[in-house]
């Protein structure tokens, strides 16, 4: 089990790593490589974006498990050496570093960053050794080792092994689960590790990124008042314990996908909207496409949540804004969650079913 | 729409619990309204409100339900902005007080600097206290609990598991389908996938329980005085290799061993029977 705890913390190092690399290619092709946020929640989201491309054709064409693994491994090895070609060719200097002219106070709030930085790696790790035994964790890692035990994706319950009569699409849309079973697929490591110490360690740091990144944003990229607002985050989450509330799966529940709806979707969606009303950058509403194309991957919850905060979120910057512009532009923006929200009721409505 | 908007509240009530983040959430807002940038504020003012017209409203709840199965329409909670405002209070207001305490602390009159420290120390005991006093700490009431394994699993359940999966390596017969007690059910396909279970949560947690998957379960869990025969019977019908029982529980292994089911191995906290 120490294997398994060592690779997968190797394997979620180079997550991170291969998300920044992508988000910076992004970036770097919106020509917004000035645009303070970080490459690794832009990444993360691009690189759901792209697996979503190839997970869903294979899972409604009820391909073999080995065969996504294979084949998403091809496209990620070419996915790197593309964006490595790019950004050496067109990334300028340092592509990699996040803009410099950043602000950082005097007197006591000047040494904020490492106290910060090192208490919320102690969160991470806290965080990381919980444990929270519900059918809902026992679900998805059933999915997980089902795909790796008997090729299979979706073919059989999760919870008690047998095997369904048709593709249920309120799961299967999403490759969530099945992208981090890849890596328990090849390199032989237990989906039970991944779940509570990759994939939950992976999401408390993507979500206290987009903390930071609005820290910076709402306050003209003053880092201090940003670490202040990340430790105001961690302090209102630790008190806000209820069944539902986004704490609770920030806090016990950062391996369901779930968790990642309330902490890295939502957030990024609305972080996102909010530099476009302060005219951060440009290219913004093209980022957050590939923000929301990538967000179903992340989470089937994304699926309405995000046209709604999307819609809402358009109207009042077309107010601000007097213009309808926003709206026409939200709606492309939400066209990806409507496509699989089109394909989840064609499936309820038993129209486009997929028997096994 | 009475019955949408009855289920909206219950929503509600289970998102926000006894806590007051709702109430502080709006002074909070009323004070970035007043005190921070007003264009800003004003906006993610507006954005709450028409969210929650949107929210309550019983014809667009009644409408997004029907795509939220399964009862999770508190989900809609979450694109209300109650902690990242309340974050940004602590963050935008603290520090006012602050810089006006040390001004204070500053001026020459003496008597002011014990008073500037005392009104720091209260803003910030206040506020704490609220948030604290007013939600509910997420590590208490057993919600702490260190796993003893990197697993994060029952040790019993995990040795149990292995024992199935040992004797079926050993003797494989038929499918390696068990059937346990209620309790660890949920652990077993966590820990091992190639075990195949004779009722999941489906079967647990539906409220009709016809059925023999469902009777299974009644008989194994909860049942005071267990039917054997019937149980012998049903793990015959669902085709369930093996049996695992809690030996603080009511069903005894010495009965199901006269019914045709070898006890295999036992831990202290379970045991495992095969039928024979």
């Amino acid at each position: 089990m120490i294997y398994d705890l060592v690779l997968t913390i190797g394997v979620m190092l180079l997550y991170i790593l291969i998300f920044r690399l992508v988000g910076t290619t992004v970036l770097t092709v919106l020509g917004q490589k000035k645009l303070y946020i970080h490459r690794e929640t832009v990444g993360f989201f691009a690189y759901f974006a792209l697996f979503q491309m190839v997970y869903v054709p294979m899972v409604l064409l009820r391909a073999r498990f080995h065969l996504l693994a294979y084949g998403w491994i091809l496209t990620l090895v070419i996915l790197v050496l593309l964006c490595a070609v790019y950004l050496v060719t067109a990334g300028g200097k340092s592509p990699f570093a996040m803009p410099g002219d950043t602000v950082m106070e005097e007197g006591l709030l000047g040494y904020m960053k490492w106290p910060v930085v090192i208490g919320c790696a102690a969160f991470v790790v806290f965080l990381v050794l919980q444990q929270y035994l519900g059918w809902d964790t026992a679900f998805y890692m059933g999915n997980m080792n089902e795909a790796i035990y008997t090729d299979t994706m979706y073919y059989y319950n999760g919870n008690d092994g047998t095997l369904m009569k048709s593709l249920d699409f309120r799961y299967a849309l999403s490759g969530f689960s099945m992208q981090f079973a890849i890596p328990c697929f090849l390199l032989e490591v237990s989906p039970t590790i991944m779940c509570y110490y990759g994939i939950r360690g992976l999401g408390a740091i993507l979500a206290l990124l987009i903390v930071y990144d609005f820290g910076m944003l709402l306050f003209e990229k003053n880092e201090s008042r940003a670490y202040l607002l990340v430790t105001a985050f961690l302090a209102v989450n630790m008190f806000f314990f209820t069944y539902s509330a986004t704490s609770l799966f920030f806090i016990r529940r950062m391996n369901e996908a779930k968790g990642y709806c309330a902490n890295v979707v939502l957030p990024m969606v609305a972080l996102l909207l909010f530099m476009i009303y302060k005219k951060f950058g440009r290219h913004l509403w093209a980022l957050l496409f590939v923000i929301c194309l990538g967000s179903v991957g992340a989470s089937m919850s994304s699926m309405m949540l995000v046209p709604a905060l999307l819609g809402l979120g358009a109207v009042l910057l077309a107010i601000n804004e007097k213009r309808l512009r926003p709206v026409f532009y939200a709606i492309v923006c939400a066209l990806p969650n409507l496509c699989y929200v089109a394909l989840f009721i064609l499936n309820h409505e038993k129209i486009l079913v997929i028997k096994l | 729409m009475t019955a949408v908007f009855s289920e909206i509240i219950e929503e509600q009530t289970g998102y926000f619990g006894e806590g007051w983040q709702y109430p502080i959430f709006a002074i909070v807002l009323v004070g970035l309204l007043l005190l921070w940038r007003r264009r800003d504020a004003a906006i993610a003012a507006l954005y709450t409100v028409i969210m929650m017209v949107v929210i309550y409203c019983p014809v667009t709840a009644k409408f997004l339900m029907s795509f939220m199965e399964g009862g999770v329409y508190w989900r809609m909670f979450w694109l209300l902005p109650i902690i990242p405002v309340l974050a940004l209070g602590m963050v935008e207001f603290l520090p006012l007080v602050v810089r006006a305490a040390v001004d204070l602390f500053k001026a020459d009159d003496k008597k002011k600097k014990p008073i500037s420290v005392i009104a720091v120390v209260l803003v910030l005991a206040i506020y704490a206290g609220l948030l604290a006093g007013g939600g509910r700490f997420v590590y208490q009431d057993g919600n702490v609990t260190w796993a003893h394994n990197p697993e994060k699993l029952p040790e019993e359940v995990i040795d149990i598991i292995d024992a199935v999966n040992a004797d079926y390596e050993a003797a494989p017969v038929g499918e390696k389908r068990v059937a346990a007690v209620g309790t660890i059910v949920p652990f077993i396909r966590q820990y091992d996938a190639t075990v195949l279970l004779a009722y999941g949560r489906s079967t647990i947690q539906k409220e009709d329980k016809s059925g023999k998957k469902a009777e299974l379960y009644e008989q194994l869990t909860n049942a005071e005085n267990p039917d054997y025969d019937r149980i012998a019977k049903l793990l015959k019908k669902t085709d369930t290799t093996y049996l695992i029982i809690a030996d603080n529980m009511h069903v005894r292994a010495s009965e199901m061993n006269v019914r045709g089911f070898e006890t295999v191995y036992g831990n202290g906290a379970y045991t495992l029977l095969k039928r024979d």
